[in-house]
């Protein structure tokens, strides 16, 4: 009862032209962020900081939190059209969102990107409100070896994203661990594999990798094909968006995905990228038509948004809990705390429950606010892949460069940018699969890190005495060798059958 | 110089020559044989376990910090644990090719047209460095809509002009990313 009367004292704060217009303009400003390559949400939410310096401490959250919501859809805008995610978490709504705009299916891929993202940050919402401070507990209680075996579980998911090519997907997601391991070691600080070059001290940075991997290649794919004269615009048609019944059918993907988007966002470092990638395993594997998964699977696209989205609530939950940040979003709203005299943890729910409680009426208001844009402008991001492709691959490739730049404003990320594009065109072409190359790249860090602190706590023992480690472990295990005890059961059906 | 301050000492051009010196032969090797249109396939899984050799053999060099003993963990120990798996994992690939049970590599299209552009790209962000980003990439914008046979007047002059001022607006006034100017003209903005 308590919870429902803050709840709406937090949402009459809200009611009036000015709050409105401020969570308008967050969400404008989000998907705009969101979906430049080389914007990333933290990066879109840090821009507008200075800007609420002179508004109250809820609007000012209230706006950033606006950004953040938004900035996870506005990536997906760029996936599904050009294969360019705008941020790290739209990697795996391209898989299937970008097949379907080739196939001229664009609204459809953008309407349930836009859908999901709204839910599966609703759902995302409602979990913050109702479990945050229980949730904050779990996280705390999770010991280097949880991390790692978490980190485990999505390396798991290179066997279903490889499918039938999961040999080559094995080795491209031991190339990007790999890749990951160049720069200054994170534990003892010893330099690998910077051959003396000293932007490497840091490794490659991970947007221009992204940037060149998925865009790059795709360019220097579709170039490869371009035939002048009979110029092949991306689409024919651009379809029209989904009705109500085609987001029914992805009802159970979107709530699925949603709480366990929710759940990975709760741990520190784990963000909307991982909860992607294992919500897309996990609705692969329950499907009636996973080998459609890859070619443009609405199901797919669901999945990937809907965790996405509801990671920004996850990723709150141990902000406002106990003041440690789930995600680098998450750490630049602390900076907005700290700005407004607010201190971030427990307290801030018994002494400024006005404000917390605002920030989650908030948060309902600006998925409405971007379900709405999004519908709205949904036409014109389509509008995109109608562009005639000599146009429009020398556009992309333009914003590939400074996409890359705009990271670090360095021409190292923009020459890492074309490097990582050649060798994901080079990869592609050959049948090796990009997306276990990301994952490699994104875990990577993580699954040293946390190995290498379970080791100096009690040695390789650490990961099977604690159950949770245990069960995280046995889960990875069975979703590693249950798809191909599966294939071997299929193929010698298909043999008794013959 | 000893094994290990050799490879302390390896540049990025001896990395990229090591591995040419791979390569090349195996390259020449399998096109000489019945698995030559499963060329690029093994030029690309034995790159990769190139690599993959190359920094394992760097581990070696990597300097040991003392009182990390009873971690039982050293900056090689991962490094080693993804190559321990690479190998195996390019193996398997090898067989699988190795017995036919691998599509042949699809047909090259139009890798020159590709390869253009990337040059022209490449061109693009040195000349940054002279003439600035503006112009090198409105001409890069150009010659590239040009290459790729657009002949329409209007839009290879209204593309790179509405791509340089979206550049300033956004980029320069909003985001402040200080786009390179170039040293031409350097002196006109500092």
């Amino acid at each position: 009862m308590e919870l429902v009367t803050n709840l709406l004292n937090g949402l009459s704060i809200l009611v009036g032209f000015q709050p409105i217009l401020i969570i308008t303009i967050g969400v404008i400003a989000g998907i705009l962020g969101g979906a430049i390559p080389g914007i990333s949400p933290s990066m879109a939410v840090a821009l507008f900081l200075p800007f609420t310096f002179n508004m109250s401490p809820t609007m000012a959250l209230v706006l950033l939190v606006a950004i953040y919501t938004a900035a996870n859809f506005g990536g997906s805008i760029t996936a599904v059209t050009i294969n360019s995610p705008g941020t790290p978490s739209a990697v795996v709504t391209s898989f299937d969102g970008y097949p379907l705009s080739q196939q001229g299916k664009t609204g459809t891929a953008l309407g349930v990107a836009l859908v999901s993202s709204v839910f599966g940050g609703l759902l995302g919402t409602v979990i913050l409100i109702l479990f945050s401070v229980p949730l904050a507990k779990v996280a705390l209680s999770f010991w280097p070896q949880e991390y790692f075996m978490l980190a485990l579980m999505g390396m798991t998911t290179v066997a279903t994203l490889g499918g039938a090519n999961w040999k080559k997907a094995m080795v491209a997601v031991l190339f990007g661990l790999l890749i990951n391991t160049m720069g200054l070691d994170p534990i003892t600080g010893t330099m690998r594999y910077t051959f003396g070059v000293i932007y490497l001290f840091d490794g490659f940075s991970f947007i221009p990798i992204l940037i060149g991997l998925f865009a790059l290649s795709e360019v220097f794919s579709k170039i490869e094909l371009f035939r002048p004269g009979a110029e092949i615009k991306a689409n024919v048609t651009v379809s029209g968006w989904p009705r109500v019944r085609d987001y029914w059918k992805l009802k159970f993907s979107i709530i699925r995905s949603a709480i366990l988007g929710t759940l990975i966002g709760i741990f520190p470092g784990a963000g909307g990228t991982i909860a992607s990638f294992i919500a897309y395993d996990m609705e692969k594997r329950l499907s009636k038509t996973p080998e459609m998964f890859g070619k443009g699977s609405s199901q797919g696209v669901a999945a990937a948004e809907a965790s996405n989205s509801s990671s920004v609530g996850g990723a709150l939950v141990p902000l406002l809990a106990l003041g440690i940040p789930g995600s680098a979003t998450a750490a630049v709203l602390i900076g907005a705390l700290m700005m407004h005299d607010l201190a971030p943890g427990p307290e801030l729910f018994t002494k400024n429950p006005e404000i917390v409680y605002g920030l989650f009426a908030s948060m309902f208001i600006a998925n409405a606010v971007m379900l709405v844009i999004g519908l709205a402008g949904g036409r014109l991001w389509a509008k995109v892949t109608e562009i005639p492709q000599n146009i429009l691959q020398p556009l992309i490739l333009a914003f590939s460069v400074i996409g890359s730049f705009a990271v670090k404003y360095s021409l190292f990320d923009v020459w890492t940018c074309l490097g990582f594009g050649v060798v994901g065109w080079l990869l592609k072409r050959f049948g090796f699969p990009l997306a276990p190359v990301v994952l490699g790249i994104v875990l990577g860090r993580i699954a040293e890190i946390n190995f290498r602190q379970a080791m100096m706590l009690g040695g390789p023992s650490m990961f099977f005495t604690r159950p949770i480690s245990l069960v995280l472990f046995l889960i990875s295990v069975a979703s590693l060798l249950v798809p191909f005890f599966q294939a071997r059961k299929a193929r010698r059906a298909k043999k008794v059958k013959q | 110089m000893g094994f290990v301050e050799f490879l302390r000492g390896v540049s990025a051009p001896g990395a990229l020559l090591f591995i040419l010196l791979i390569q090349v032969p195996v390259g020449i090797v399998f096109y000489r044989s019945r698995y030559r249109p499963y060329l690029g396939q093994i030029l690309v899984t034995s790159t990769i376990l190139t690599v993959a050799l190359l920094f394992y053999l760097m581990t070696f060099s990597f300097q040991k910090v003392h009182g990390m003993g009873a971690s039982r963990t050293t900056a090689a120990t991962v490094p080693r644990l993804w190559v321990y798996l690479m190998i195996p994992s390019a193996v398997v690939v090898f067989m699988g090719i190795f017995k036919n049970k691998e599509k042949p590599d699809p047909p090259f299209g139009r890798v020159g047209l590709a390869g253009t552009l990337l040059l022209m790209l490449v061109v693009s962000i040195v000349l940054y460095r002279y003439i600035g980003f503006y112009i090198s990439s409105a001409l890069f914008l150009f010659s590239s809509m040009w290459v790729m046979k657009n002949r329409q007047p209007l839009t290879l002059i209204l593309i790179p002009a509405g791509w340089v001022a979206m550049c300033y607006f956004l980029f320069v006034r909003l985001l402040w990313v200080p786009l390179p100017v170039g040293a031409l003209f350097a002196r006109w903005f500092y």
